[in-house]
């Protein structure tokens, strides 16, 4: 029952900080250096005519994993919202069959709004391989193809992450990752300096395109991170009162 | 303009499944079962589809002139060998079962020694460019906890003090963990309700 009442606690303050109030006072976001470098990594792929790969991880969609696959493909559609005059249109890959053609919707769905379904090319979105080390190696090609001036990881990865992010020097200012995986994300953060950390993965659709929707989604969690800081005090203190 | 249609089936599949895992009604829990039934099956036919669309891109190379088409070809000729004779002889055949093994288990192993190999070299350039106080800590750390995480520090677990000192200093890289991992699990529930609540709608419908 714990459970139910969470859920339901979070989405009562999602539904009330989603709601229009001028009298609350606007948000400022915390500045993460590496959303701002995904920025300046987006106006130069745009720049340079280059495509942008945008790398989804793995994981299915009845996973636990998957929201950050979810998050990703959020992060997706506001980035391909973002560049749509650019050149080249963004191509995803993925290692399971769900997300890959939830992808594929996701960037056709934000062309077609915009009437130029035309320049989406067939196969933009492609399942790189169904194993995490044939996912890896199938996405070889399209990370390190020359026409690939930025490449994103957001979703689930784990160890093979360290066969994706490229490794030469020069091209590590041209990738930005983020995972809800701890050996991932140690992976990339040895690897780029544009790298998300824990929860930062699940707030970058709110960097991206400041909808109200993503920053009530923001408040909801810091009040949650909150009850859970002051549970935990709670129960240091009766472990220390002999309660517990 | 996104359908209703497409967005209410998603609430509703997702509300049905979620009210499945609270409330025990044996009218609830055939339906979740049978949703759940239903969505291994979409998601079967889904890898089904990427797979057809993975092979037609690499026959679509294959046909160009170009000079990675070999990989492609290779790519397209593995795939429709391995499905005929996944056909022929059956998924669960002894003889199919071996052959794809003894190919798939030493490329992904090494795959695995590459990964060792280019995290090698990667820790090498992180010591080597990233400057800043930040990254100077996270090298001490690593090494630092590296090292208290070994057979560095046994001889001091029979002194009774100092081994309770290097046990909470073990424990240190486990609470960042943890910490990390609270604030994965808080993104994580926040994004399922956005797309439990159709804020969030990853389908065009």
């Amino acid at each position: 029952m714990i459970g139910a009442a969470i859920l339901i606690l979070s989405t009562g303050f999602l539904l009330i900080f989603i709601r229009p109030n001028k009298k609350r006072a606007s948000i400022s976001l915390r500045r993460i250096p590496a959303v701002e470098n995904l920025r300046r990594l987006l106006g130069a792929s745009m720049e340079e005519g280059t495509r942008m790969h945008f790398s989804l991880g793995r994981a299915h969609p009845g996973d636990p994993n998957y929201a950050s696959t979810l998050a990703g493909l959020n992060s997706l559609e506001s980035i391909t919202r973002s560049t749509l005059t650019a050149d080249q249109t963004p191509v995803a890959t993925s290692g399971d069959g769900a997300t890959s053609l939830l992808s594929e919707d996701v960037v056709r769905a934000v062309y077609r709004r915009e009437s130029t379904m035309d320049r989406v090319p067939a196969g933009n979105s492609q399942l790189t391989g169904l194993s995490p080390m044939a996912f890896a190696a199938g996405s070889l090609p399209v990370i390190s193809s020359p026409d690939t001036g930025a490449n994103i990881f957001l979703g689930h990865f784990g160890v093979e992450s360290g066969l994706m992010v490229p490794s030469e020097p020069t091209r590590e200012k041209e990738t930005f990752a983020g995972s809800d995986s701890l050996p991932a994300q140690a992976v990339f953060y040895s690897s780029t300096e544009n790298t998300l950390f824990g929860e930062e993965t699940f707030a970058l659709p709110a960097y991206l395109d400041g909808k109200r929707s993503n920053t009530a989604s923001l408040m909801v969690q810091d009040l949650l991170r909150l009850m859970v800081i002051f549970g935990m005090l709670i129960g240091v203190i009766l472990v220390i009162a002999g309660v517990l | 303009m996104r359908s209703p249609v497409a967005a209410a089936f998603a609430i509703a599949a997702g509300l049905i499944v979620l009210a499945g895992y609270f409330i025990p009604i044996p009218l609830i829990q055939v339906v979740r079962l049978q949703i759940l039934d239903w969505s291994m099956l979409l998601a079967a036919v889904a890898a089904l589809v990427a797979i057809f669309n993975l092979a037609a891109g690499h026959i679509r190379k294959a046909m160009k002139p170009s000079s990675s088409r070999v990989f492609s070809v290779v790519v397209s000729l593995s795939l429709i060998i391995t499905l005929v004779a996944g056909f022929i002889l059956g998924a669960t055949d002894p003889l199919f079962q071996r052959v794809v093994t003894n190919i798939q288990i030493p490329i992904e192993t090494t795959l695995f020694g590459m990964i060792s190999i280019s995290l090698a070299y990667a820790a090498f350039l992180f010591i080597r460019q990233r400057k800043g106080w930040v990254n100077s800590v996270f090298i001490v750390s690593v090494v630092f906890f590296l090292l208290t995480n070994s057979w560095f520090l046994v001889w001091g677990q029979s002194i009774p003090i100092l081994s309770e000192i290097i046990s909470a200093i073990q424990k240190i890289p486990l609470a960042g963990s943890r910490g990390v991992l609270i604030g994965i699990s808080l993104g994580s529930l926040v994004t399922g309700l956005r797309i439990l609540t159709g804020i969030d709608r990853p389908y065009s419908g």
